[in-house]
C-alpha cells in the first residue's frame, strides 16, 4: 500500500512501532488512514460509522502489534485483517449498515446538474455507477487491489486464496466492469 | 467519462491496469486525520506501550526485598546505589537506583528502580504524585545524557503513561541504553502535541551517575 516500503522503511516503522516509538505509530496513522477510511466508508452508512470503524482498527493494531511478524502479506494486509474484521463485526451490530450495493458512493455528483458535470466528474460517476452494479466478491477483489493498494498475493493471503485464483477473480471483475461501463458510459445511449 | 474508459464504439477498451488506475483515481477519498483524531490515537498508543503493567498485576507483584532494603536509606533525588543481586523474577541484573523519588522541593513522590539486564536497563516508577493531565497529555520517562538541553537534547525516551483514575502510576520501562552514556533519568509532562522532544515541563529528575 505504501510507496516506502520498497525501501524498507515501512518495515522500520513498524519495528519502531513495536517498541512504543509514539511517533513511528503517528506515520503509521496518517499513512494507512486516508485507504482505510475508504475502504471502510464503502462498507458502511455514514462517515462517523468509517471513522470508528479506522480507530477500532488502529486501536486492535496497537494491542496486537507485538504478535505481528513480517511474513506473508506484510503489514498493509495484516492492517486490512483487521478492519475487515472491524467491519464484519460492526456490520453485525448495526443493523444500519448499509450492503455495500446501496452505498451512496459519496462523491458529491448528486449535488450536481447533469448538464454542469465537467468530464471527470462524468467520468467518476460512470465508474462509480459500473462499479456499483458488481457483485460484493467482485468489489472486495478490487477494493483490496485499488484502495488498499495491496498486491495480489497479499489479498489471496486476506481471503485465504492462492495467489493465481485471486488474479483471475480479479480479471473477471474488470472484464464485468468494463461490460457495465459500457452500459452506463454510452452502449445504451 | 472519458469515453476510452467507457470502451465506447470510438474508443479502445482500456486495458486492466488503465482501468484500475481510473477505479483508484475515482474510489479513493483523499481524506486525512484530523489532528484531534492523531492526538487521541498518541494516547491511546502512550497508554499501551509495551511493558506498560497494568496496576492490578503490579499490586499484586512480590516486590524485591532489596528495594525495601535499599528503600530504607532513603535516597534523594540525584543520589542512588549500585548493588549486584538478583531482582524479582529470576532475572539477574545490577540495582542502579532502588529508593524513594522526591522532587526537587523535597517531596517524597513515590519509588524508582533502575536495574540494569542483559535485555537492557529496566525503570520502575512508583508514585501517587503525579497529577492527572488532560485528556491527550501524557507523562513520558528519559534517559538523560550529559550535556541535554533544549536545544541541544542527549536522551532517549523510555515510554509514556497515564496515572490511572486515583492518581496513581506505575510504571515498568526497558530501553537499551548505555548507562554510562545516559546516566540521569527524568520524567517530563508532555502536551500531546505531536512534537517528539522533551517539554520543558520536568516534574522528575534523578540521577544516577552518583550511585556508589
Amino acid at each position: 500500500m505504501l510507496e516506502d516500503d520498497a525501501d524498507g522503511s515501512l518495515r522500520r516503522i513498524v519495528t519502531a512501532a513495536q517498541g512504543g516509538d509514539l511517533d513511528a505509530w503517528e506515520r503509521l496513522y496518517r499513512r494507512g488512514y486516508p485507504r482505510l477510511y475508504a475502504y471502510a466508508r464503502r462498507r458502511v452508512s455514514d462517515d462517523a460509522s468509517a471513522d470508528d470503524a479506522v480507530s477500532e482498527t488502529m486501536t486492535r493494531a496497537v494491542l496486537k502489534i507485538d504478535g505481528f511478524a513480517w511474513r506473508g502479506g506484510g503489514f498493509d494486509a495484516w492492517m486490512y485483517g483487521i478492519l475487515r474484521n472491524v467491519l464484519l463485526e460492526q456490520g453485525r451490530r448495526d443493523r444500519r449498515d448499509l450492503p455495500v450495493a446501496e452505498l451512496d458512493l459519496g462523491t458529491g455528483s448528486d449535488e450536481l446538474e447533469p448538464h454542469t458535470v465537467h468530464a471527470r466528474a462524468e467520468e467518476g460517476d460512470q465508474v462509480r455507477a459500473a462499479y456499483a452494479k458488481l457483485s460484493d466478491d467482485d468489489r472486495e477483489i478490487l477494493d483490496l487491489r485499488v484502495i488498499a493498494e495491496l498486491s495480489a498475493d497479499e489479498v489471496a493471503e486476506m481471503l485465504g486464496k492462492k495467489a493465481g485464483t485471486v488474479r483471475m477473480a480479479q480479471s473477471r471483475a474488470l472484464d464485468r466492469l468494463r461490460s457495465h461501463l459500457h452500459t452506463v458510459g454510452g452502449g445504451q445511449r | 467519462m472519458s469515453a476510452g474508459t467507457s470502451g465506447t464504439p470510438d474508443t479502445p477498451v482500456p486495458s486492466d491496469d488503465e482501468l484500475l488506475a481510473t477505479l483508484g483515481q475515482h474510489l479513493v477519498e483523499n481524506r486525512s486525520p484530523r489532528d484531534a483524531q492523531v492526538t487521541d490515537f498518541r494516547a491511546l498508543v502512550a497508554d499501551h506501550r509495551p511493558r506498560a503493567r497494568p496496576v492490578s498485576r503490579l499490586s499484586t507483584r512480590t516486590r524485591r526485598p532489596v528495594l525495601l532494603a535499599a528503600a530504607a536509606a532513603v535516597l534523594a533525588v540525584f543520589a542512588g546505589i549500585g548493588v549486584l543481586l538478583t531482582t524479582d523474577d529470576d532475572e539477574p541484573g545490577t540495582v542502579e537506583y532502588a529508593g524513594p523519588v522526591t522532587t526537587p522541593d523535597g517531596r517524597d513522590v513515590g519509588t524508582l528502580e533502575v536495574v540494569m539486564q542483559d535485555i537492557g536497563r529496566t525503570i520502575d516508577l512508583e508514585t501517587d504524585a503525579l497529577e492527572i493531565l488532560p485528556t491527550g497529555e501524557f507523562y513520558e520517562v528519559w534517559f538523560v545524557g550529559p550535556g541535554d538541553s533544549v536545544e541541544s537534547p542527549n536522551r532517549i525516551s523510555a515510554g509514556t503513561f497515564h496515572p490511572d483514575p486515583d492518581g496513581r502510576s506505575f510504571v515498568d520501562f526497558t530501553a537499551a541504553v548505555d548507562p554510562a552514556m545516559y546516566p540521569t533519568v527524568s520524567v517530563t509532562a508532555e502536551p500531546g502535541d505531536g512534537d517528539p522532544r522533551p517539554s520543558a515541563t520536568e516534574v522528575l529528575r534523578i540521577d544516577l551517575g552518583t550511585a556508589g
